[in-house]
Order: structure tokens, then sequence, then C-alpha cells
């Protein structure tokens, strides 16, 4: 048995947790099934068997015993007390007649009650059950109770007879003493008979009860069987899933654990690079942020270059005038005083733009207070030369006041990139014949707005989004690196505490016409507003 | 040959057009010693007027004005105004954008900036060489025609067949009967021309019908 269930549990362990569950729910399904059904079964079949028992068996002996109760008293008792002349022969009549009819009677209902159907479902409870457990059919009525039978119903028509013999002929005493007598001795004979029936029929209850008892154990017996049988293999079943489960749990926990040790792993990992991400983004802010300059440096040093090229022509031919009047002998004082101090101022003013130059790129991280519109003029300035040589005009409305705390060379950076940036925008569009950029100033005490609008025809409103983004350009990749504006939002929104941003408008530049522009404004804190 | 007589530029007359005010004043200062005239200005506007008030022997004008370009003002002035001024452009690029312009309106030159002033000059010499040269010849043969008129015509007819006859090598290869048979002379005066000249050392005999003619003996011209 113990094999058999390390057998049964090996393979039920190699049986897969879903179909596990599977047979554990059919199991204690199918088996109550089947347990509730058999036990139906058996209650009905019990059913069955009592009524027979009762109605077919038990019931019919009262009847029995009231005939020979009859016969004893009222037959054989009126009989004697007729012989003995203790009763007239008309009391003595009637007493027989009723007896008769009773003893009729209930003979009738004697025969009916034991051949009396129970039917029903007990009945076919029984049918079905018996045919289950491959019993014989039911054992006839032995030939000796047929028999009994019908001696006895012989006899009741026997004495029936003779009482109404006795009956009729009760006048003639003599004659029916003998008849009389007859009629008793028959009267005690059937009840001999009666008596043997009822014995009978009680020797058949008692073998129908054994029967009774054998179903009743048979029963019992499958009962438990199954029941047991369902139980063991629930509990087979359901062991094995506990032991799936706790396999499971201690996997899950494993897993947990290993997941659980890998996350914080990840975790650890995930911050340094974190760390490291960071680090890298501020180095490509800081490699971008150079390019930028490098960029707007090369601008801005092509124009001085063009600042200084005048300038140097003028100085190298004064010097030649040096020679030149040498040589025709007319280098004399005046000439000599009015082409130094002309070399001398051209030379201030080379000077000069090269201290443009150098204060613009030098990293002076000095904040200070500083006037908006010299920061702007500055950037126009250092932006004429490259807006001149492309046919734009630049117009600043030279109306602010405004005074900000704060690194001077940003805002001119920033200012300087939205003009390249129109710059760039305009020198693209062929077909414009007036290429404009206007830079407007709107102050209020807290704050002022500088705007930068160029007759471009405006943003694009699919990129109108992504402006401000870094590497984004719309332009050649000779043109823009694609982080000017991207610096500049930097710039406004870290450094400087403002705000920056663009929208397309209609703009008339001073002409009838208008122009689809777009507008750069830059939001920026005031210091003071100078008076 | 490099060095060149710049004197020559005293004659002329130059337009100078520059938009750089500094510029234009101290080339204009250097070159008012050189020529006769300098009309240094800023813009092609005043240039035309400059044109029309004064006679313009050159043209010396910056490519990039402010608002205008010197090359475009110099077809205007050759295609439409009937002026035919030579000219040298001036330009702050090396670029060669404009420089296919230049050649077909055949400017002289092309000056690129920084100026170099012993540069313009001697492209302003050049420039106005040729002019120089043909009026010193015209002069001269009009010096030889005065001279031929109130003079022996029949010694200057000689003179100028052997100058005509002179090879390469400045020999003269011809017998005075040569001579005679080409120019209508008598052989009296052939004999007596070339013994003047062989005497100053101008012709000098090298065999029988071969003479070297020597140019360095000639006496100088006087200047006056």
């Amino acid at each position: 048995m113990k094999s058999l269930f390390s057998v049964l549990n090996q393979k039920l362990t190699t049986i897969k947790f879903a179909n596990k569950t599977k047979i554990l729910i059919f199991t204690i399904f199918g088996g109550t099934l089947l347990i509730g059904f058999l036990m139906f079964i058996s209650i009905f079949a019990l059913k069955y068997d009592f009524e027979v028992l009762f109605v077919n068996l038990t019931k019919p002996q009262v009847k029995l015993e009231e005939i020979k109760d009859i016969y004893q008293v009222n037959i054989k008792e009126t009989l004697s007390a007729i012989k003995n002349h203790q009763i007239s022969s008309s009391e003595g009549k009637e007493v027989l007649s009723l007896a008769q009819q009773i003893i009729k009677k209930q003979w009738r209902e004697y025969k009916k009650e034991t051949n009396t159907k129970v039917g029903g479902l007990p009945e076919f409870a029984s049918n079905w059950l018996d045919f289950f457990l491959l019993k014989s059919d039911k054992p006839k009525k032995s030939e000796f109770k047929n028999r009994i039978i019908s001696n006895v119903e012989k006899k009741i028509k026997s004495i029936d007879k003779k009482i109404t013999g006795i009956i009729s002929q009760l006048n003639k005493q003599n004659q029916i003493k003998q008849l009389i007598d007859n009629t008793i001795l028959e009267t005690n004979s059937i009840n001999i008979y009666l008596s043997t029936l009822i014995t009978n029929n009680l020797k058949l209850a008692i073998s129908k009860k054994e029967g009774n008892d054998r179903l009743f154990n048979t029963s019992t017996l499958m009962l438990v069987f199954l029941i047991s049988l369902s139980f063991i293999f629930i509990v087979l079943v359901s062991i094995t899933i506990i032991n799936h489960f706790k396999v499971l749990h201690y996997s899950l926990e494993e897993n947990v654990n290993r997941k659980t040790k890998e996350l914080s792993d990840l975790n650890i990992s995930l911050e340094s690079r974190v760390k490291k991400e960071v680090e890298n983004s501020r180095k490509k802010d800081n490699i971008m942020f150079q390019q930028a300059r490098l960029a707007s440096m090369g601008e801005v040093l092509h124009n001085i270059a063009h600042q200084w090229r005048q300038p140097l022509g003028t100085l190298m031919m004064i010097v030649q005038s040096f020679e030149t009047k040498y040589e025709k002998g007319k280098l004399d004082e005046k000439f000599i005083t009015s082409s130094v101090n002309d070399a001398l101022k051209l030379g201030k003013s080379m000077s000069d733009t090269l201290d443009d130059f150098r204060n613009f790129f030098m990293p002076n991280r000095a904040k200070q207070i500083f006037d908006v519109k010299k920061a702007i003029n500055k950037a126009t300035e250092l932006s004429r030369y490259q807006l001149e040589k492309m046919d734009i005009k630049l117009d600043f409305s030279q109306k602010t006041t405004a005074k900000i705390y704060g690194f001077k060379n940003e805002l001119i950076h920033v200012i300087l990139n939205l003009i390249n940036n129109s710059k760039d925008v305009l020198a693209l569009n062929t077909e414009l014949k007036e290429k404009k950029i206007l830079i407007i100033t709107k102050q209020t005490n807290t704050k002022i707005i500088i705007s930068v609008i160029d007759n471009g025809g405006g943003i694009k409103d699919d990129i109108i989004a992504k402006i401000f983004d870094p590497y984004f350009t719309t332009k050649h990749k000779s043109m823009g690196t694609g982080i000017g504006l991207y610096m500049s939002k930097q710039l406004v929104e870290r450094h400087m505490k403002g705000k920056i941003f663009c929208k397309n408008i209609k703009h008339k530049f001073g002409s009838q016409k208008f122009y689809d522009s777009a507008m750069f404004s830059v939001e920026l804190p005031i210091k003071e507003s100078g008076t | 040959m490099n060095k060149r007589n710049l004197d020559i530029l005293s004659d002329f007359s130059i337009l100078y057009i520059e938009d750089e005010p500094e510029l234009l004043k101290h080339t204009a200062t250097v070159l008012e010693d050189f020529v006769k005239n300098i009309f240094a200005v800023a813009s092609c506007k005043e240039a035309l007027k400059v044109l029309e008030e004064n006679k313009i022997d050159a043209i010396i004008i910056d490519i990039n004005l402010k608002n205008e370009n010197g090359i475009e003002f110099l077809k205007e002035l050759k295609f439409e105004k009937d002026y035919d001024l030579p000219s040298i452009v001036t330009t702050a690029y090396t670029d060669t954008e404009y420089l296919l312009d230049a050649i077909k309106l055949k400017v002289e030159d092309y000056i690129v900036k920084p100026i170099n002033i012993k540069e313009l000059l001697n492209s302003l010499h050049d420039l106005f060489l040729p002019i120089v040269q043909e009026r010193e010849i015209n002069r001269s043969y009009n010096t030889i025609k005065t001279i031929s008129a109130v003079t022996d015509g029949k010694k200057v007819e000689l003179i100028k067949f052997i100058i005509k006859n002179l090879d390469e090598k400045s020999m003269f290869n011809y017998s005075y009967g040569d001579i005679m048979e080409m120019v209508d002379v008598s052989k009296p005066t052939v004999i007596k021309l070339f013994r003047e000249l062989s005497e100053k050392g101008i012709l000098t005999k090298i065999q029988n019908k071969r003479y070297l003619f020597n140019e360095n003996n000639l006496p100088k011209p006087s200047e006056d």
C-alpha cells in the first residue's frame, strides 16, 4: 500500500501543476457525484425494501389474524352456542352471516394488500441496485405458500357452504349437529392453515430482512469504499499540489531574492550610470557651448577682419606716402603731423575693434549692471558687416533705458545669435527684395522684452516646437551648427532667469505691405530703469 | 626696365573713386605729387559730375563701393555714356568674381588691397606710356617734317632711306649705285653725307657695301 502510494505520488509529481488541479477538481466533483448518487440509490432501495416488508408482508398479517379471530370467536363460538342452544337461531344466523361477510371482505383485502406494488422511484432504485449488485430476480412466492393460500380459499369456501347449510337448516336441530361439529373441525383446520400462512409470511419477512441487511451492508461498504477512495485520492492530489506550492514558493522566493539582488545591483549600476550620463551630458553641453562660441566667434572674426582691412589699407597707404613724399622732397612738418595723427587714429580704432572682440569672447564671469541698449548696439555692431554683405537692413528702435544685472557678453551673444538666425533665414530667401531685421524692446517696471523680427517668412508650423532643440537646424551643414538657438535658450533661462520664445506674426516693417515674419523674444527681469 | 620714369604721369588727370574716406584722402595725397590733377571722390554720382566738368585721362575705381559696384559703373561709362577711358580697379578681395568682367571691359590692371602705391604708380605709368610714346612719335615726325621743310630736302630723303633700310643688326647694305638708283640724289651728295656721318661716328664702313649705323653716337636732342 505504501509503495503504491509512493508510486502514485511519484507519478503525480511528474504531472503538471495545472493538470493536478484539474485532477483534484475532477476527483472531488466525480467522487461527490458518485457518492451522492449511490447514497440516493441506497436510500431509495432501502425504502423499497421497507415498503415491501411492511405493506406486503407485515400489514396483511393483521387481516389474517382478524380472519382467524373471526373464525375462532364468531363462527366457532357461535356454532358451539347454537349447538348448545345458548343463543337463538335467529341470533346465530345473524352473527354467522355477518362473520361470513367480514371474512370474505378481510380475505379480499388480504389478497389485495399482498399484491400491492410499491412502484415509483424506490422500486426503480431497488431494481437498478439489484442489477448493479448482480442479484438474481426476486424469489417467486413459494409453492408452499400458494398451496396454503389455495387450501385456505378452499376451506373458506367449504366452511362458507357448510355455514350456509347450517343457517338454512337451523331449525332442524338434530340434523345440523353433525354439520356444526364438522364446521368447527373445519374452522380449526382453517385456523391452523391461517397460522401457517402467518408464520410463513413472517419467515418470508425475516428472509427479506436478511436480504435487506445484505443490501445495506453492500451499499455501506461501497459508500465507504468510494468515500475512502475519493478521500485518499483527494488527499494525495492535495498533498502533491501543496508540495508543488511549496516548491513553487521556494523557487519564487529564490527568484524574488535573485531578482531583488539583481535590481539592487542594477540600481547601484544605474546610479553610477546616471551620474556618468549626467556628467556626459554636462560635457556635451560644454562642448556644444564651445562649438557655438566658436561658430559665433568665426562670424565675429570675419566681421572684425573686415573692420580691420580698411584701416589697415589706409595705414599702409600712409606709410608708403612717407616714402613718396620724401622722394618728391615734400616731406614737410605739416604733412608728417597730419599723417601721424591720422595713422594713430586708425591704429586706435583697430585696437578698439580688437578690444570689442576680446571683451566679447573673454570668459568674463563677473556679473554687472549694464545697459540693455548698449548691449544690443554692440551686437548689431558685431554683425553689421555680415548683414551689409547680404544686403540686409537692421533697425533698432533704441528706445529702452533698462538696465539689467548679469553677464553683458551673454546678452550680446544671445542677441547676436538671434540676428544671425534671422540673417541665415533671410540669406536663403532669394525672392525677397527688401530683407529686413527689426529689433524692438518693450519695457515694464519689472521686465524687458527684446524682440528680433525678420521678414523671412516665419517659421514653419511643423518645426516651431523643435526650434530650440539642440542640433536642430533647417540650414545646410555649412551654415548652422543647430545649437545657436539652443544655447541662447540655455543662457537666457539658466543664467539670466529669463524666458525665450518665438512666434509667427505679420509685420509691416514701416512699409505698406504686411510681411510674414518670425519674432524671437527674450524676456528678462530688469534691475532698474534709468532716467 | 623696372625703374620707370614716373615723370610721364605729370601730364595726366586722374579720377579716383573710393568709398573709404581715409584711404581716399591718403591715396590722393600720394597721387597728387605725381599727376597733373587728382579728382578724389567717394561715389559714382560725384565721379560722373567730375567727368562732365573735367578732362580725365584715366580712372582708378574700387569695386566694392557703398551700395554701388565699380565694375558696373565702368560698364555704364563705356557702353552707355560713351566714355572710353583706361581704368584700374582696386578690390579688397582676392576672389575672382569680377575678374572676368574686368577682362572683358579691358581694364588695365586689377589691384588687390591693401594698395601698394608703387604698384599703382607703375600701373599708371604702363597705362600712360603708349600715350606718351605716341605723342613723342608724333612730335618727332613733325620735327623731321619741319626740318626737311627748311633745309636741303635731298639730304633728308637720303637719311630717311638709310634708316628705313637698316637690317636687324643695324647694318646698311647698299652701294652708292644702289642708293642713286633708288633715291633721286647725285653721287657727290651721297659721298658728302656719308663722310659727314662717318666723321661723327654714326655710320661706320665695315667693308664694301656694308655700313654700321651707330645709334648711340647720335647727338641728344636739346630739351626745351
